[in-house]
């Protein structure tokens, strides 16, 4: 079973979507989203649905290579591939159907020397993209306290399961 | 974030919390200011000051507090407008604990602080029956943002002998000693920038005895600072003179900037 699963997971590797770089294969699981997903649809009818969160996404994404606090960070990723797995996970935690196929946060964040103040940008730009976006502050401050515990270890080289999130 | 939620820092009210001002990351050393005005009708309290934060986890403060009496001044003989005040030097350590980014975790941030304050008006204190014009508070407080609902909850136990904040000195006729205290707010994250809320404070019941006060009453404040004294002034005082609450329930907002 796990053979089959790392074989798939190969594969999905070796021919990335439309658009993205190839990425060194790894298991593909829900899990990796490091956050357990919220219960009926209210959340995700809060950010709008699908299109809500795509928007988010494009917003947060832009906003963040825009920041000189953290641009730098961005330099030289795979953006579509950003855009699309964060638009996954955040569709996994807000219960709109999706799976997430992304690495886990420990993965996708290993050696780019995040920091904590680098998250709080990151959070900051978050906000301001659901606030331009029209989600209520209750359903905000939701999913930051989702997001919130993957604050983790990796930036300080400590290994764990959770980390930065994006 | 510009939000509370990540560099949460009391900006208004009284109560200590467990959160270190001026830096808001584990990586760096920031400086932070702050001011609290409480006005009512009789008298206002206004406080000011500066701290340094390390590596979120000691807290370096300065703070000036200045009270004025107002026409509760006149009424008690000291004077329209009388202002006591003073020096508050603290000093906070983060014992545990995320208040913010720990929200898989009921465990709240503890710190542990001392306040050192030093009260002007040492003429006053001795007249109004406090033994010592400063005193050192230890606290311990525990704070924890309910970010899923919105909500910032603070509890502090202070060791303290200070009466009225220490505003009129430290210690008195009745009691010498520090005795534990009670600080509890709660705050609504009400937009990513504003914090209302309400806190309740007790204070120690140190205040001098009514016979006490009833001796004093024959002395006001002469030009300096040192009592004058005289039958004839006891009447205003006599009757003006209620002990002070031994708590205080209060509402505050906070504007929380990055």
């Amino acid at each position: 079973m796990i053979a089959i699963l790392i074989a798939l997971a190969w594969q999905n590797a070796a021919v990335p979507p439309a658009g993205e770089e190839p990425v060194a294969p790894y298991v593909q699981a829900d899990t990796n989203a490091g956050a357990t997903p919220f219960r009926g649809d209210a959340m995700w009818q809060a950010f709008g649905g699908a299109a809500g969160v795509h928007a988010i996404v494009d917003d947060l994404v832009s906003t963040n290579t825009a920041d000189p606090r953290i641009t730098d960070i961005f330099k030289n990723r795979d953006l579509v591939r950003l855009r699309r797995t964060l638009f996954e996970q955040f569709c996994y935690i807000l219960d709109g159907g999706c799976h997430y196929s992304g690495q886990t946060m420990a993965q996708s964040h290993k050696d780019m020397g995040i920091q904590q103040a680098d998250m709080a940008a990151l959070v900051e730009n978050l906000q301001a993209a659901m606030r331009r976006h029209h989600v209520p502050m209750a359903a905000q401050n939701r999913l930051l306290a989702k997001l919130a515990p993957m604050h983790g270890k990796s930036w300080r080289g400590d290994t764990g399961p959770y980390t930065v999130i994006t | 974030m510009a939000s509370v939620a990540w560099r949460v820092r009391p900006a208004g009210g009284l109560a200590a919390w467990a959160v270190i001002g001026g830096s808001e990351t584990r990586d760096g050393i920031g400086g932070s200011a702050h001011a609290t005005i409480v006005a009512l009708p009789d008298f206002d309290l206004k406080t000011a000051g500066i701290g340094l934060g390390i590596n979120d986890s000691v807290e370096l403060s300065y703070a000036y507090q200045r009270f004025d009496t107002h026409r509760a001044g006149a009424a008690l003989g000291l004077g329209r407008g009388f202002t006591f005040g003073q020096h508050i030097l603290s000093g906070k350590l983060r014992i545990a604990g995320d208040a913010v980014w720990e929200q898989d975790r009921w465990l709240p941030q503890i710190a542990i602080g001392v306040q050192h304050k030093i009260a002007e008006r040492g003429g006053v204190i001795r007249l109004v029956g406090g033994r010592a014009s400063s005193g050192t508070d230890v606290y311990a407080s525990a704070t924890k943002v309910l970010l899923a609902q919105s909500l910032v909850v603070d509890a502090t136990v202070r060791w303290t002998k200070a009466n009225q904040f220490g505003l009129l000195g430290f210690g008195g006729d009745r009691r010498r000693g520090r005795s534990a205290q009670f600080e509890g707010s709660v705050g609504w994250l009400a937009t990513p920038s504003l914090l209302l809320g309400a806190e309740v404070r007790t204070k120690p019941t140190i205040w001098p005895s009514p016979r006490a006060a009833r001796d004093r009453c024959f002395c006001r404040l002469g030009g300096g600072s040192a009592p004058v004294c005289h039958r004839r002034l006891c009447r205003p005082w006599r009757h003006r003179h209620l002990p002070p609450p031994t708590w205080h329930l209060s509402l505050f907002t906070g504007i929380l900037l990055t």
